[in-house]
């Protein structure tokens, strides 16, 4: 058995270019397994992480100005809670710093005791009434480092921290930065008597129990007005408004992602051992066990799969680690840091296992065959089968690739996952664009939005170039028996199918005041069908019900919405905000009637898509959050084709290793290094034309819709591919080939063709 | 007649240090159009390595080679490739036909190599000449050695080549077969061209113009 080892130290000494490529391979399918593991982790946690860390309250009540007393008293007569918190907040706060701006902040003062509900990312905690926490999207959109000072209002404060909570996105996504400070400069900036709060933090002993406790507040607060209560659950969609649907892709394509490293790593490390397998058959005539050439195998793999593994892995982390925490800040979470080390050293051991499980098992097969069969691997099995062709050197290729169709149907897979990956990152990549600025992804049909009360919709209706206006109401309500689940309460004045119309997936459309369209997503968590009872809580505590007349294929809210007709709500909730949807014209210039707009003395914006549409009206601010989405899809992608370039190489070497006598043969007769990239070429072909093919059936008609209903159950994205990314990926896969075949060629004609020949 | 294949003072080594042998040390050779050498020697002598160096399929150490009057020991592999292409036919022991070819597109391979498309009629002149026309048609795998040989001999003259290397053509050959091997590459070389083989046998050398055996790096 020493021996054997000895013998595997010593070929992977020798042999350093083949180890350095089989090295390659595995780091690029590592990395890839880096980036999704990370991604996947990252994304798919980064909330509840940020919300423990943050000790996020279970439930967080806002209302009217009152004494602390009085919220106390209600509060202590709750049961199942376990810590509260009170605070004095107002948003429209100036504030300055080196001649940056916000009229929109909002100001948190903190009253003494109970945990904080935000996380420091820096400095210190609030020390002493000049001091001053700023959220973490503030300090990184301004530059603030702890120790500088800030204007906030009239006030000149010192910033003790930078602190990170995630009950609403980060500035600049956000309308404005939210700051902390003492309960006493708040109430000064505010200008709010002494001792007065409007909001409460509830920590709960059982959070399982939160519907109990909000039932139980609701009958307790009575005579509290603007009472409002939110869950931590309803905080998390608030949240997903801005990036739910974009962040359940990435999760989705990153499992896609891991489970096609773990492909190209299976199909890698037996191809490395496939090379070698005349030397494993040497092993065995010379005497070593069965036991021994298999461990030598798995040995000879784990030595260069353990370095490779984690230089891949940490490769991987790095790339997407950055434009990551990027993407997480935008939403004020917090990165994954090092909470995913152990996840990526178990991907790291799972990925030297893998490697080693798949060199040991064509080594054991090695083993289960006579040592001369063994010994025999190379240039003389060809196809038995005669092939069409003339028998030039491109035809002699597809014969050299014909006659191992094992290996040219696990390339094909190979090669074809990787497509399909690229595919589906194009695919996302152009979907997230189309959410994020076309209001028509999203079942939208109206093109403009007018800050404007609803008496005005009739002189908007004559302006040129206008087809309709009508008051939308959008108020945020929750289901009355499940007040934990909050959801979007969408009201016109008639039939709202003139203006958005998601796809109906089951029932009818409204008919008349007492029926309402359900999204999907709400159907889901309420179990709601058509002829259900929606019971809706409203923000003033007052309940509406509504039959359920059809389900809706909604994208907004990741589908918590409802479609009503607005007499009843607007009886019910005589403020409930509302703007004026406006629908163009065919062929009207959106730009020419919003300047009619202004012109009349409006302020109209696009209705937009998932960005435009968020409570924070974030539309015009989202263009850095898209831009840290491409980056981190780049980074995949760039990862991905370098896996796509090695599936190739590894293909055309090995075919060059064990076809060299062929190959040198074919020297012999005066083939130059065109001719060999012929021969070459043609060996590659058909596995590249097979990869594209197979990748894109596969990504259209399996792993796309699987992905976007592995995203978003409640809703039908198309996750196609467009004939231009195809084209793009299968050029580039193409001109990938082309490269990897040169360089295949060079590698054959360099070869020693004197020894390639006296080995047949 | 003309000189075909001229060299002077070749050294080819192996090895490095006190390991190393000077298997051809200072070598000379002629070989003229229409003259059959035959290079014999004991095993390990060099005989394969002088073909390999002749045929530009290895590179000496030092000396001069010339094939038509083209420099070998200056030339790249970009410029070799063309030189064993259209000047250089090469028949080796094991014959090396490519097991995905048939007979006759064994044959053509040198004429599709060279981009200028096969010379089809050459090619099935030569396998009817040689008697393959069965053979012709199928796979290598299922061809004697003679067959296989006489098909390599083909694909040797199919780009009517200047000079013609045969190391050990009748090694791995029955006595007929071998016969009718040495009795071909005989009439290649009466047809003028200039055929250099290597063997060790008796009935080659008889066949040959000249005989010279390689001994210490040396042809005498």
């Amino acid at each position: 058995m020493r021996a054997v080892l000895a013998y595997a130290l010593a070929r992977l000494r020798v042999r350093r270019g083949r180890v350095l490529l089989a090295a390659g391979g595995i780091a690029a399918a590592a990395a890839m397994l880096g980036a999704a593991v990370t991604a996947a982790y990252g994304l798919g946690t980064a909330f509840d992480r940020t919300a423990a860390r943050a000790e996020l309250p279970d439930i967080l009540a806002t209302f009217q100005p009152l004494p602390r007393s009085q919220v106390q008293q209600t509060v202590s007569s709750l049961a199942n809670v376990r810590a509260t918190s009170y605070r004095l907040q107002d948003s429209r706060q100036f504030v300055a710093f080196r001649g940056q701006t916000s009229y929109d902040a909002t100001v948190i003062g903190l009253t003494g005791g109970g945990p904080r509900g935000y996380a420091l990312v820096g400095g210190h905690d609030l020390g002493g009434p000049g001091d001053v926490l700023v959220e973490q999207g503030l300090a990184r959109a301004w530059h603030l480092h702890s120790g500088e000072r800030l204007l906030l209002g009239g006030l000149t404060l010192r910033i003790a921290g930078i602190a990170v909570a995630p009950d609403n996105v980060a500035f600049p996504l956000s309308k404005g930065p939210r700051l902390w400070t003492t309960y006493d400069v708040a109430a000064q900036l505010t200008g709010t008597p002494r001792g007065t709060v409007n909001s409460a933090l509830v920590w709960l002993d059982n959070p399982k129990l939160v519907d109990v406790t909000l039932a139980q507040a609701r009958s307790a607060s009575f005579g509290i007005s603007g009472l409002r209560f939110t869950t931590r659950a309803g905080l998390h969609a608030l949240v997903g408004q801005a990036a739910g649907i974009v962040i359940a892709l990435l999760v989705a394509f990153s499992l896609v992602a891991i489970a096609v490293a773990g492909t190209l790593l299976a199909a890698s490390a037996n191809a490395e051992v496939q090379r070698r397998l005349d030397a494993l058959g040497l092993l065995r005539a010379l005497g070593a066990s069965p036991r021994a050439v298999v461990t030598a195998g798995a040995l000879e793999a784990a030595i260069v799969a353990v370095p490779a593994g984690a230089i891949g892995i940490v490769a991987g982390w790095l790339a997407v680690s950055s434009p990551l925490n990027r993407l997480l800040a935008s939403l004020s979470e917090l990165g994954p840091g090092w909470a995913v080390a152990p996840l990526l050293l178990g991907a790291w051991a799972g990925l030297v296992l893998l490697v080693c499980a798949a060199s040991a098992f064509p080594a054991w097969r090695a083993t289960r065959v006579p040592a001369a069969a063994t010994l025999r691997r190379g240039d003389v099995i060809g196809s038995t089968r005669r092939l069409p062709g003339a028998g030039g050197p491109a035809a002699l290729g597809l014969r050299m690739a014909a006659a191992r169709p094992v290996r040219a149907v696990a390339g094909t897979l190979v090669l074809g996952s990787a497509v399909v990956v690229i595919l589906l990152i194009l695919a996302i990549a152009s979907l997230l664009l189309q959410l994020d600025s076309n209001p028509v992804t999203i079942g939208k049909r109206y093109q403009l939005s007018v800050s404007a009360a609803p008496a005005d919709a009739s002189r908007i209706a004559r302006l040129p170039g206008v087809q309709a206006a009508e008051p939308r109401y959008e108020v945020d309500a929750a289901d009355s028996f499940q007040l934990g689940e909050p959801f979007s309460l969408i009201a016109y004045p008639g039939d709202h199918t003139r203006f958005e119309a998601p796809a109906l997936a089951e029932g009818h459309r409204l008919r008349g005041p007492d029926e309402a369209e359900v999204g999907l997503g709400l159907a889901q968590i309420l179990n709601l069908y058509p002829g259900a009872t929606l019971a809706a809580q409203l923000p003033s505590g007052r309940e509406l019900r509504f039959r359920v007349a059809g389900v809706v294929r909604a994208l907004e809210r990741q589908g918590r919405v409802v479609y009503v007709q607005s007499s009843r709500l607007v009886a019910a909730e005589p403020d409930a905000p509302s703007d004026l949807a406006v629908l163009l014209k065919p062929g009207a210039s959106a730009g020419s009637v919003r300047h009619e707009l202004e012109s009349a003395g409006y302020f109209a914006s696009s209705s937009g898509g998932i960005a435009g549409q968020s409570v924070q009206g974030w539309a015009s601010r989202s263009s850095g959050f898209v831009g840290v989405l491409v980056a981190l899809l780049r980074a995949v992608a760039v990862i991905d084709a370098l896996v796509c370039l090695y599936a190739i190489a590894q293909i055309l070497a090995l075919t060059v290793w064990e076809r060299r006598v062929t190959l040198a043969s074919v020297r012999a007769l005066g083939a130059g290094r065109r001719q060999l990239a012929s021969v070459l070429g043609a060996v590659a072909l058909p596995v590249v034309l097979a990869a594209i093919v197979l990748g894109f059936v596969l990504e259209r008609f399996l792993v796309g819709p699987a992905v976007a209903h592995l995203a978003a159950s409640y809703v039908t994205l198309s996750l196609r591919p467009s004939a231009a990314a195809v084209a793009l990926t299968a050029l580039g896969l193409c001109a990938g080939a082309l490269v990897t075949v040169l360089w295949a060629a060079r590698l054959a004609a360099r070869g020693p063709v004197v020894d390639w020949l006296r080995e047949a | 007649m003309a000189v075909v294949v001229r060299a002077r003072g070749l050294v080819k080594v192996y090895g490095q240090g006190r390991a190393a042998v000077r298997i051809l040390d200072g070598l000379d050779l002629d070989v003229h159009a229409g003259e059959l050498v035959a290079v014999t020697g004991r095993s390990g002598s060099g005989k394969s390595s002088l073909l390999n160096v002749v045929g530009a399929l290895d590179r000496v150490d030092s000396g001069r080679i010339e094939l038509c009057g083209v420099r070998l020991d200056q030339a790249s592999e970009r410029e070799l490739a063309p030189v064993r292409r259209d000047r250089i036919g090469f028949v080796f022991q094991s014959f090396h036909l490519l097991p995905e070819l048939t007979g006759l597109e064994n044959v053509l391979l040198p004429t599709r190599l060279n981009g200028r498309g096969p010379s089809r009629d050459r090619g099935v002149e030569l396998v009817d000449q040689l008697g393959l026309g069965t053979a012709a048609q199928r796979l290598p795998a299922v061809l004697s050695g003679g067959e296989q040989q006489r098909l390599a001999i083909a694909r040797a003259l199919v780009n009517e080549p200047d000079v013609v290397l045969a190391d050990e053509p009748t090694g791995n050959l029955d006595a007929e077969s071998g016969r009718d091997v040495l009795e071909l590459l005989r009439a290649i070389a009466d047809e003028g061209r200039a055929v250099l083989l290597v063997t060790h046998e008796q009935e080659a050398t008889r066949r040959a113009d000249r005989v010279l055996r390689l001994e210490a790096g040396r042809l005498r």
